[in-house]
């Protein structure tokens, strides 16, 4: 068999594993299409942000204020949408989504503290402005106005987001140098890639990637609430657990697709545990034995994977000898 | 060096934005005085509870009596006309108010409240988050010398009960009937012909939680209802309620009832939409407690069947037991507990009604507040307070302020 075939069955049997779990948990909820459905399209948005998280993440950096963004970006769209329907919603996404992610280019480069402490510090400030505009109220957009959050328009919004990432992972200088730069920064920097410049880059494409990711939530959930504090960080930890996961699982699959099976993962863990009624208070302790169980899975997969490739190499070299 | 002054530039900003950010956490609402404890430096009083009756006019900030709130938020559609009201109380009987935002952190409520008291004010109001909180807050209260009470807390507690009633700084709690609130929820959808219900709760450890549990139990049991499924986490943002909606409606068909035991401010948007993105709006009835802006145009889509709140009177309350007991003409000489009326919602005219004379006007005005004062009002007494609190009601508001 093909071995990129093989690796992509390896992959995409972690989420059938898991969904056969829970269809045999609760067979009436998960034996529909429909659940299949919902499961697929509610890991939209944790996709899409995870998709922009992955670059520093690879390099080892962290951008916190993801959260904030999107609810700041959210808000503004939520206020141009008033006056200009759909496109003010991408609009204020968007433009939003560039200021902060120049922003934070500008200080990190000035700066120059770790990107983790400086996100925290953008939390407060983003999380405060957004309080600001709106006097902590919260805003809603108009029915009219919601077609990116449901089907079809989160779905094209979904693929032509993922078309962008592929090309920018795979076919872009940029998506190279994160690589070297992930693998060896020093030696990297030696042959004229710029470290800082490659981490600035991410910052603003992490932030492009929640703006598109809020245009989807905010027409969603036809509604924003400002929040202080470090509350927002709680709307990252979804895509940083994808992320994680797909990490694992980009030594089979190209790490677009990963990242998308880790989000789907996340999805079936949170319908799973509304499926049956368990506790919320249970979903942590769900989420942690399933990514152990998932390392475990793709460790025993390397392991097998390895000799049956050195079987076979040593079958071909008998059979060269014999001959 | 040009660089380095740079980097000290932006060093100041950033730490400058760290600071708006922390001190915006307790920023101002617009059309009332208050002011951040953080940022207000100026004024310097005593923090000792003025027993002896004032002799200087009202207009002079400095010798107004202090009043300190912290509350999760000032502007929303619950928290924001608590705040209201208790301005409007504290305005008509010549009192000041300082208000603290502590996002439910039971830590940071702490924190408001040494530093409401370093602000020089002379009682503070909170809703402890936990009961664990209550000596903590009562032990800084007598250490200080500050009167202090709660606003939507029933005290059921036997333990901190105790520990209240013991200190001669407690004033009062105000409380909610929140299992009649959830009762009346459930009830709304019962009588919607809904018996299958997904319900959003608030988190557990809770004295309101489970109150509101209590309340659905009940009605359950009465009314042949049952809960086929319950989240008490995905309440904080409108996208994450409109994910629950879908997953609860996948996995349970039969559900045709949604009951929003708290956080509505935040989620009914989201389980609204959800209904609507499904064409389950007919089917599926929805009930909550806590208002949203939104409700008026809900409940003319037929979107919402009914919303029980407007609990926002007890600040209020409050501010007029520590007024007259700061001015020394007491109501009373004892704590007291008091309890403070829902308001039930149950269509468009309903919620137009309260838009026009509960939120948009408040229900008593500055003058109606000053006439709860003794200084001003000699014969009011708390029996007479107790009267007010109890007729609390739309009707009774457009009567007062004859309203046709």
């Amino acid at each position: 068999m093909n071995k990129k075939i093989s690796n992509a069955i390896v992959v995409v049997m972690v989420p059938i594993a898991l969904y056969l779990f829970f269809l045999l948990l609760r067979p009436k909820s998960f034996g529909k299409i429909n659940t299949v459905y919902i499961i697929i399209t509610q890991s939209f948005i944790t996709c899409m942000i995870a998709w922009g998280m992955q670059y520093l993440a690879k390099m080892g950096e962290f951008d916190l204020a993801l959260g904030a963004e999107m609810i700041l970006d959210s808000i503004i769209a939520a206020l141009l949408s008033t006056r200009l329907g759909i496109p003010g919603i991408v609009a204020g996404c968007l433009l939003s989504a560039f200021v902060c992610g120049i922003l934070k280019g500008v200080l990190y480069r000035v700066m120059k503290i770790p990107i983790m402490i400086l996100t925290i510090a953008l939390i407060y400030l983003l999380g405060s402005f957004g309080g600001l505009i709106t006097n902590s109220a919260a805003l809603t957009i108009a029915y009219e106005h919601t077609f990116l959050g449901r089907a079809p328009g989160n779905m094209i919004v979904f693929l032509l987001t993922g078309i962008l990432m592929y090309f920018l992972a795979n076919k872009s200088v940029y998506g190279s140098n994160v690589n070297a730069v992930a693998g060896a920064p020093g030696i990297s920097r030696n042959n004229g890639i710029s470290v800082e410049r490659t981490k600035i880059r991410s910052l603003i494409l992490s932030s492009m990637f929640a703006g598109i990711a809020a245009i989807v939530q905010l027409s969603h959930g036809s509604g924003v609430t400002p929040s202080v504090g470090l509350d927002s960080i709680q709307n990252i930890m979804q895509p940083m657990m994808s992320v994680f996961i797909g990490f694992v699982m980009a030594q089979y699959v190209n790490v677009v697709f990963s990242i998308f099976v880790g989000s789907i993962l996340m999805s079936i863990i949170s319908n799973g545990i509304t499926a049956l009624n368990w506790s919320s208070a249970i979903y942590n302790i769900v989420v942690g034995i399933i990514l152990l169980l998932i390392m475990a899975y793709m460790n025993v997969a390397k392991i097998y994977s390895k000799r049956h490739e050195e079987k076979v190499r040593a079958i071909a070299n008998i059979k060269e000898m014999n001959l | 060096m040009k660089r380095k002054s740079m980097k000290l530039l932006m060093s100041l900003l950033v730490t400058a934005s760290l600071l708006v950010g922390l001190t915006g956490c307790g920023s101002k609402d617009e059309g009332t005085k208050a002011e951040s404890p953080s940022t207000d430096t100026q004024t310097e009083e005593s923090s000792q509870p003025a027993e002896s009756e004032e002799s200087e006019t009202e207009g002079e900030a400095t010798d107004k009596i202090k009043l300190g709130l912290t509350i999760y938020s000032t502007t929303d559609a619950t928290a924001g006309p608590v705040v209201n009201n208790m301005q409007t109380a504290c305005d008509g009987m010549g009192a000041e108010l300082v208000i603290a935002t502590d996002e439910q952190n039971p830590e940071k409520e702490i924190t408001n409240i040494e530093n409401l008291i370093a602000n020089g004010c002379q009682a503070v109001f909170c809703l402890p988050y936990a009961d664990d909180s209550i000596p903590r807050i009562a032990k800084i209260c007598e250490d200080s010398e500050v009167y202090f009470g709660f606003y939507w807390y029933d005290l059921s507690n036997e333990e901190t009960h105790d520990v209240c009633y013991a200190s001669k700084y407690f004033l009062g709690n105000i409380y909610e009937d929140d299992v009649w609130s959830a009762y009346t929820a459930m009830k709304t959808l019962n009588e919607a012909g809904a018996s299958h219900i997904g319900m959003f709760g608030l988190p557990t450890g809770r004295t309101t939680t489970t109150k509101r549990d209590n309340g659905i139990a009940q009605a359950c049991e009465e009314f042949g209802m049952e809960i086929l499924v319950e989240d008490r986490v995905n309440t904080n943002t409108s996208d994450d309620a409109a994910s629950s909606v879908e997953s609860m409606v996948s996995a349970y068909p039969e559900l045709d009832g949604i009951v929003i035991a708290g956080m509505t401010q935040t989620c009914l948007p989201g389980v609204i939409q959800s209904l609507q993105n499904l064409g389950m709006t007919e089917q599926v009835k929805v009930s909550c407690i806590d208002f949203n802006e939104n409700q008026t145009e809900y409940f003319e889509k037929n979107s919402v069947n009914g919303v029980i709140g407007g609990h926002f009177t007890g600040g209020a309350w409050l501010a007029v037991l520590a007024v007259n007991k700061l001015q020394g003409t007491p109501l009373v000489d004892e704590p007291v507990s008091i309890k403070d009326e829902f308001i039930v919602l149950q269509s468009a005219e309903d919620a137009k009604n309260y838009d026009a004379h509960l939120y948009q006007e408040l229900p008593y005005t500055a003058d109606e507040y000053a006439q709860m004062s003794k200084k001003i009002n000699e014969g009011f007494t708390y029996e007479d307070l107790l009267k007010v609190v109890g007729s609390y009601s739309i009707e009774d508001v457009m009567t007062r302020h004859n309203v046709e």
